[in-house]
C-alpha cells in the first residue's frame, strides 16, 4: 500500500466508484470496504452510496453529473474531470478531459455561471452528458487539504478529528472568500459556512472545533445512521477520551436483518450494537430527518432573523421529542417509562421528553433572556478555568473573552478578545482593587469585580452593558448532563437536571453583572423547587 | 440654542450623542459648574435596552457632564406603577455607572420630600428618554417621559379618585412642568427603538436600529421634529396637539441641524384597539371605555399575551370584560372582570350566577338516584321508551318461551289415548294462561313506568320554575380604577391553579425582585364573595316567594292525579288477571 496520501485517497475513491458502478449494473452491492476521502473513516460501499445520495444536495444543490476544473496559482486550468452519475445521482465514473480540448472561455474564471453555460453545451456535444453543476477548485486548496490530512494522520488514526474538520472548513472559507473556490449552482453548505463566518471576529472554525472538543465529555457510544434505503445502516463505535475521538466502523451482520419487519430492524441493530460494543449509549438517527434539519439551518439568510431562528429551534426540539420516529436509543432512560413517570408526576415534576413543548420553549426562553439579560447591546462573556482572582498579586489565570453583540435578541457579532487586551484590562482592574483600603477590599465580591471589569472594558474596547462569567467546568458539566447523564438508563437521571440549576447558583461556576432579576431569582430558590416550577413550562401537560 | 433641534447619527450611541451635543455647541453651553443637575431617565420597566434607557448613552452623557464639573448630578429613574426605583437601577447595573461619575440616584420620596424637596434645588434638568412605540403617545418621547417626573401615586391620584381623564392629565402634567421654567435639555434616544406592543409583550416586539439621537432644549420642538422624522403627524401626540392649538409652536422657527445618512427602517406601532389583540381562547367583551380604562386594558392585554402564550393551552376559554356596560358573555368559561367600572356595571349580569345543575341520574343496582334533566314531547317519549325497553324485551322473551313450549307440545306424536290427549290440552292451556298473565303483568309495569316518568318530569319542570342559583365561581374581579402596572397579575395567580399558569408564576417570582406586588387579601375577597352570595340568595328568595305557593298546589294536584292513575292501572291489571283466569277455566271445562 502506498504511503502517499493523495494516492490513498484516489484509490479509495476508485474503489467507491467501482462499487457504485457495479450496483448500477447488477443492482447488488459487493461486500467492499473503503475509506471516506480526506476524513479516512472506514465505510462500506453500500453505506457510502446512500450517504452520498442523501448528503450530496447539501454540497452541490442537486444530484447530477458534474464537471470539476482544477485551477493553478496562475489562474489557469490544470485539470478537468467530468463526473458521470447514475440515476440516483451517485458518481460512477470519472472522465479526465484534456485541458487543451476544452473550449476557449472568453470570460474570467470568476464568472462561473457563464463557464457553466458554455461547458454544458460542449460536454453535451462531446460526451453526450448533461452536467448539472460545476466546481472550480484551486490547486492550492487541494494541496492544503492533503497537507492537513497528512498532518493529522501522521500522528495516528483519529488524532484531532474535530480540529481537522475545523481546518478543512477554514481552508474552504478562505478560498471561497478569495473567490477561488466556486460552484454553480451555488453550494448551500459552502455558502452557509462562508456567510456564517461573518459572525466571527478574531477567530475561525478551528477555534470553534477546539472549544467544542474541550467541552466534550468522556464517553463511549455507538451512533447509527439509518439511510433512506431500509437495509442501509451506517454504524460507528465512538470513543471520546481525553486525548482523541476514535471512530470504529461496525458492519452490521446479515442475520440482524433476517426478520422482515422493518420496525424491528432498528431494535435488533441497537441490541446487536449494545452487545457487540458493550456500550450504554446506543443511538440511531434517521438521516433524512437530519438532512431536513441541516437544510433548515443552511438555507437561512445570514444574519438569521429572530422568527427564523425560533422556527429552527422548534424543529430541533420537535426532532428530539420524536424519539422512536426521528431517532431512538437503547437502553432508554427510565424517564420514558410510563410507570416511573407517573410517580414523578405524582411528586409534581412534569418531566416528559416526549411531551416537550417544542412550540413554546424557544419563544419563552428568548423572551425571558431578552427581558432580563440582553435584548440589544453588547455583552462581555468570560470563560476560563477559574474566576479571575483580582484581590491579590498572584498571576491571573488565562481567560477567554468574547464580546457578544446582540440586536433584537439575535447575535450579530461574536468577537474574540485578544489575550493581551484582556490581560491588560484585568491587570488595570486588579491594580485598582489593590489600591483599596482593607474595608473597601472586604466589600469586594465577584459581582463587584465583574462590574469593575465592565467599566474598564467599556473604556478600553467598547461599551458593554453586562458581563457574564461561565467556568469551563460548568460548560463541560452541562454538556455531560444534557447529552450523557440525562439519557442514562438510571432511575435518577431526571434528577441530574437539578445539578444544572445548582451550578448556576454557584458563583465560582457562573456569575453575572448586573445581577438581573432572573439570575437573582434562580440564585435565591432551591434548585429542586425551581425545577418543579419550571418543568410545566417546558412540558405540554395533557398526559395520562 | 432655543428652538434648535439636532438629529445626530453615529456608528454607536457614544458617537451619536457626542455628535449631537457638538452640533448644539457643546454641553457646556447648557450647563455650568454651579449647576445642580437632575437627570430624568426612562426606566418604566427595568428590562434591558431598548425597553429602558440605553446604558451607553447614559454613560456618555454622565461623562460629558462630569467633564464640565457641575456641582451635583442626581439621577431620577422614571418608573411605572409599583416598581422599586433603587432595585430597578441595580438590576440594570446603572447604580455602578452612576457611582463611577460621582452622581447619586434619588427616589420620588427624596425629590418631593416635605422638609427639603430636592426639586427646588435643581437648576437644570436633562430628560433622557428611550424611544419605544406605545399605544397612547405612539412614541415615548420627552413629553411622554415628563409624566414620570411625578411620583406614581400623585400621577394617578386625580384619575383614580376623581375620574379625571387620563389623556388630559398627562398633557396637563407637561404644561405644569413647563410653568416651573427649569431649563431642561431633552434627549430623545432613538439609536435603538423598541417597536410593537411594548416591553412586556415580547413576542410582538422588535428592536430596530436607527442610529439616531434627537436633542433640543425645547420640548415641543424636539418632539415635533421627532414625530416628523418618523413620518408621523405630530398632532397625534396629545401634548403637541394642545400646544399647536394654543399657538405655542412656531414651526417655522424650528432650526433643524441634521447629519443623517441612513433612512429609518419601517416601524410597527403598538396596537390601539383591545379587540384586535388575539390570544388563543381569549375573547374580549368591552363596553364604553374611557381613555384611562383603554390604556390600562391594553397594557394588561399586552402582558398576558406574552405571559399566557404557553399557559393558555392549559385552560379552555377565557373572557375579559372591561368598560362600562359591556355585553353579557357566555357563562361556561373563565370570566375576568377588569376594572371598577366593569365590576360595578356587571353586578346584575347573568354570568354572575349560574343555575345549580340538576344532578345527573345515577343508576345504582336498578335504583335511579338524582333528577336529571326535565324533558318534554318527543324527548320525553324517547326517554320513556328507553326505560321501557327492558320490560318489552321480557314480554318478547316470555312470548317466545311459551310459544315454543306450546309448539313442542303440538309436535308430539298424536296418540289415541284420550287421557294423554286431555293432559296435553290441559298443559297447553296452562301454558297459554301463564303466558297471558305474565304479559299482562309486564304491560301493567310498562304503563306504570310511563305514568311515573311523566309525573316525575312534570314535577321537575314545576320545581325548576323556582330559582336555584349559585355564584359563578369562574368569575374573577380585578379591582382598580384602573388596575395598574403588574398588579392584575397577582389576581390571576389566585384564580387559576399553579399547574395551569407556570409561566405567569415564574414571571411574578422574578418580578418580585423589583416590583412591589399588592398583597392578595384572601379574607377580604372571601368576605366579598360571602356578601355576593347573600345578596344572590336574597334576590332569589324574593323572586321565588310568589312562585312557591303556586307550585305547591300544582305539585299536590299532580300527586293526587298520579295516585288515581296508578289505582286505575292496578284495577285494570287485576281485572285483566281475572278475565284471563276465567277464560281459561271456561275453555278447560269445555274441553273436559
Amino acid at each position: 500500500m502506498s504511503s502517499d496520501p493523495m494516492t490513498e485517497i484516489l484509490n479509495d475513491w476508485k474503489r467507491i466508484l467501482t462499487g457504485a458502478q457495479g450496483y448500477t449494473i447488477n443492482k447488488k452491492f459487493l461486500n467492499l470496504g473503503a475509506k471516506i476521502p480526506f476524513i479516512s473513516l472506514d465505510i462500506d460501499i453500500k453505506s457510502f452510496y446512500f450517504l452520498w445520495v442523501d448528503l450530496y444536495p447539501l454540497f452541490m444543490n442537486s444530484n447530477s453529473n458534474s464537471i470539476e476544473l482544477i485551477v493553478d496559482n496562475n489562474d489557469k486550468i490544470s485539470n478537468c474531470i467530468l463526473h458521470k452519475s447514475n440515476k440516483d445521482g451517485m458518481y460512477i465514473e470519472a472522465i479526465k478531459i484534456e485541458v487543451n480540448k476544452l473550449p476557449n472561455f472568453s470570460t474570467n474564471l470568476r464568472n462561473v455561471n457563464e463557464i457553466y453555460n458554455s461547458l454544458q453545451v460542449w460536454v453535451k456535444q462531446a460526451y453526450n452528458v448533461d452536467i448539472g453543476n460545476i466546481r472550480i477548485i484551486p490547486l492550492t486548496m487541494i494541496n492544503d487539504f492533503i497537507s492537513i490530512h497528512e498532518k493529522y494522520f501522521k500522528k495516528g488514526i483519529n488524532y484531532g478529528f474535530l480540529k481537522m474538520i475545523g481546518e478543512y472548513i477554514d481552508i474552504i472559507v478562505k478560498n471561497r472568500n478569495q473567490q477561488l473556490l466556486l460552484c454553480y449552482p451555488p453550494s448551500p453548505l459552502l455558502e452557509f459556512l462562508n456567510n456564517f463566518y461573518e459572525y466571527f471576529v478574531n477567530f475561525s472554525y478551528i477555534d470553534i472545533m477546539k472549544t467544542l472538543r474541550s467541552y466534550l465529555p468522556k464517553s463511549k457510544m455507538t451512533v447509527t445512521l439509518r439511510l433512506k434505503e431500509y437495509s442501509a445502516f451506517l454504524s460507528y463505535f465512538i470513543n471520546i477520551s481525553q486525548s482523541r475521538i476514535s471512530f470504529e466502523f461496525i458492519p452490521i451482520p446479515d442475520y440482524v436483518f433476517s426478520k422482515n419487519i422493518t420496525d424491528e430492524i432498528e431494535n435488533n441493530i441497537l441490541k446487536f450494537l449494545k452487545k457487540d460494543c458493550n456500550t450504554k449509549h446506543n443511538l440511531i438517527f434517521q438521516l433524512d430527518y437530519i438532512t431536513e434539519l441541516i437544510f433548515e439551518v443552511i438555507q437561512s439568510q445570514i444574519p438569521i432573523q429572530k422568527d427564523r431562528f425560533l422556527l429552527i429551534e422548534e424543529k430541533f426540539l420537535n426532532f428530539y421529542r420524536n424519539i422512536g420516529i426521528s431517532w431512538d436509543m437503547d437502553p432508554k432512560p427510565y424517564i420514558y417509562n410510563n410507570n416511573l413517570r407517573f410517580w414523578i408526576y405524582f411528586l409534581g415534576f412534569y418531566i416528559n421528553p416526549r411531551k416537550l413543548s417544542f412550540w413554546s420553549i424557544p419563544t419563552l426562553t428568548q423572551s425571558f433572556l431578552s427581558m432580563f439579560f440582553n435584548l440589544t447591546g453588547d455583552t462581555l462573556l468570560l470563560t476560563g478555568k477559574k474566576f479571575p482572582n483580582l484581590t491579590n498579586g498572584k498571576k491571573i489565570d488565562k481567560l477567554n473573552g468574547f464580546k457578544v453583540s446582540l440586536i433584537d435578541g439575535m447575535v450579530e457579532k461574536f468577537q474574540y478578545i485578544h489575550d493581551s487586551e484582556l490581560q491588560d484590562i484585568l491587570e488595570i482592574t486588579r491594580n485598582e482593587i489593590l489600591r483599596y483600603s482593607k474595608e473597601e477590599k472586604s466589600k469586594i465580591n465577584r459581582s463587584s469585580i465583574l462590574s469593575k471589569i465592565r467599566t474598564e472594558f467599556s473604556e478600553k474596547i467598547g461599551f458593554v452593558s453586562s458581563v457574564v462569567w461561565i467556568s469551563d467546568e460548568m460548560i463541560s458539566k452541562i454538556t455531560k448532563i444534557l447529552f450523557i447523564d440525562f439519557h442514562k438508563h438510571n432511575r435518577f437521571s431526571g434528577r441530574k437536571l437539578v445539578r444544572i440549576l445548582n451550578s448556576f447558583r454557584k458563583n465560582r461556576y457562573f456569575s453575572v453583572f448586573p445581577e438581573n432579576p432572573l439570575y437573582k431569582s434562580v440564585k435565591k430558590q432551591n434548585s429542586l423547587q425551581f425545577l418543579k416550577s419550571i418543568t410545566p413550562i417546558f412540558t405540554d401537560l395533557h398526559e395520562f | 440654542m432655543n428652538n434648535t433641534v439636532v438629529i445626530a447619527e453615529g456608528n454607536n450611541a457614544t458617537e451619536s450623542l457626542n455628535i449631537g451635543l457638538n452640533l448644539l455647541g457643546g454641553l457646556s453651553k447648557f450647563l455650568s459648574k454651579e449647576d445642580r443637575v437632575l437627570i430624568l431617565i426612562d426606566l418604566q420597566c427595568p428590562f434591558t435596552n431598548p425597553s429602558s434607557i440605553n446604558q451607553e448613552t447614559f454613560n456618555v452623557l454622565l461623562s460629558n457632564i462630569k467633564l464640565i464639573g457641575v456641582t451635583k448630578i442626581q439621577i431620577l429613574p422614571g418608573v411605572m406603577w409599583g416598581i422599586d426605583q433603587k432595585k430597578a437601577l441595580k438590576s440594570l447595573g446603572l447604580e455602578d455607572i452612576i457611582q463611577n461619575y460621582d452622581a447619586t440616584s434619588i427616589t420620588y420620596e427624596e425629590l418631593y420630600k416635605f422638609s427639603a424637596p430636592i426639586i427646588d434645588e435643581v437648576t437644570k434638568i436633562i430628560c433622557l428618554s428611550q424611544i419605544k412605540t406605545e399605544p397612547l403617545w405612539k412614541l415615548t418621547c420627552s413629553s411622554f417621559l415628563m409624566w414620570y417626573l411625578k411620583a406614581p401615586k400623585k400621577r394617578w391620584k386625580n384619575i383614580s379618585n376623581y375620574n379625571k381623564d387620563y389623556e388630559d392629565e398627562r398633557v396637563q402634567q407637561v404644561f405644569e412642568f413647563l410653568e416651573r421654567k427649569i431649563p431642561t435639555l431633552y434627549i430623545n434616544d432613538c439609536y435603538f427603538v423598541l417597536t410593537g406592543n411594548g416591553p412586556i409583550a415580547w413576542n410582538t416586539t422588535k428592536s430596530v436600529t436607527t442610529k439616531k439621537i434627537i436633542i433640543s432644549n425645547n420640548i415641543m420642538a424636539v418632539d415635533w421634529v421627532m414625530y416628523e422624522h418618523f413620518g408621523l403627524d405630530p398632532t397625534i401626540n396629545l401634548f403637541l396637539k394642545k400646544a399647536s392649538e394654543l399657538n405655542l409652536i412656531d414651526k417655522k422657527s424650528i432650526n433643524i441641524k441634521s447629519e443623517v445618512k441612513i433612512q429609518n427602517p419601517s416601524i410597527k406601532f403598538a396596537e390601539t384597539e383591545p379587540t384586535n389583540i388575539n390570544l388563543k381562547g381569549l375573547t374580549i367583551y368591552s363596553g364604553e371605555l374611557n381613555s384611562t380604562e383603554r390604556y390600562a386594558l391594553l397594557q394588561f392585554l399586552f402582558m398576558i399575551k406574552n405571559l399566557l402564550f404557553k399557559d393558555s393551552s392549559n385552560f379552555e376559554k377565557c373572557v375579559i370584560i372591561a368598560g362600562n356596560n359591556p355585553p353579557d358573555p357566555d357563562i361556561c368559561c373563565d370570566i375576568i372582570v377588569f376594572g371598577d367600572s366593569a365590576i360595578k356595571s356587571t353586578k346584575k349580569y347573568k354570568f354572575r350566577a349560574i343555575n345549580e345543575k340538576p344532578s345527573e341520574i345515577i343508576n345504582l343496582m336498578g335504583f335511579e338516584i338524582g333528577a336529571g334533566e326535565t324533558l318534554e314531547g318527543d324527548e320525553l317519549e324517547k326517554a320513556i321508551l328507553i326505560q321501557q325497553r327492558k320490560i318489552r324485551q321480557k314480554i318478547e322473551k316470555t312470548r317466545k318461551k311459551y310459544s315454543g313450549l306450546i309448539a313442542t307440545l303440538n309436535n308430539i306424536v298424536q296418540t289415541s289415548d284420550v287421557d294423554a290427549k286431555s293432559d296435553k290440552e290441559e298443559t297447553k292451556l296452562k301454558l297459554q294462561m301463564r303466558m297471558e298473565l305474565k304479559i299482562n303483568k309486564y304491560q301493567y309495569q310498562i304503563e306504570k313506568l310511563r305514568t311515573n316518568i311523566i309525573v316525575k318530569h312534570k314535577k321537575q319542570s314545576i320545581k325548576n320554575e323556582i330559582l336555584d342559583l349559585v355564584l359563578n365561581k369562574r368569575v374573577l374581579e380585578i379591582p382598580g380604577n384602573p388596575p395598574l402596572g403588574l398588579d392584575p397579575l397577582i389576581f390571576l395567580t389566585h384564580f387559576w391553579k399553579n399547574k395551569q399558569i407556570p409561566t405567569l408564576n415564574l414571571f411574578i417570582k422574578i418580578s418580585s425582585e423589583y416590583y412591589i406586588f399588592p398583597k392578595y387579601n384572601k379574607g377580604k375577597i372571601n368576605e366579598n364573595l360571602r356578601n355576593l352570595r347573600k345578596k344572590l340568595k336574597k334576590r332569589e328568595k324574593e323572586k321565588n316567594r310568589p312562585l312557591k305557593s303556586k307550585n305547591k298546589s300544582e305539585l299536590k294536584k299532580i300527586g293526587h292525579e298520579l295516585k288515581s292513575n296508578l289505582k286505575n292501572l292496578e284495577k285494570n291489571y287485576k281485572k285483566n288477571v281475572r278475565i284471563i283466569k276465567k277464560k281459561n277455566v271456561i275453555i278447560g271445562d269445555k274441553n273436559e
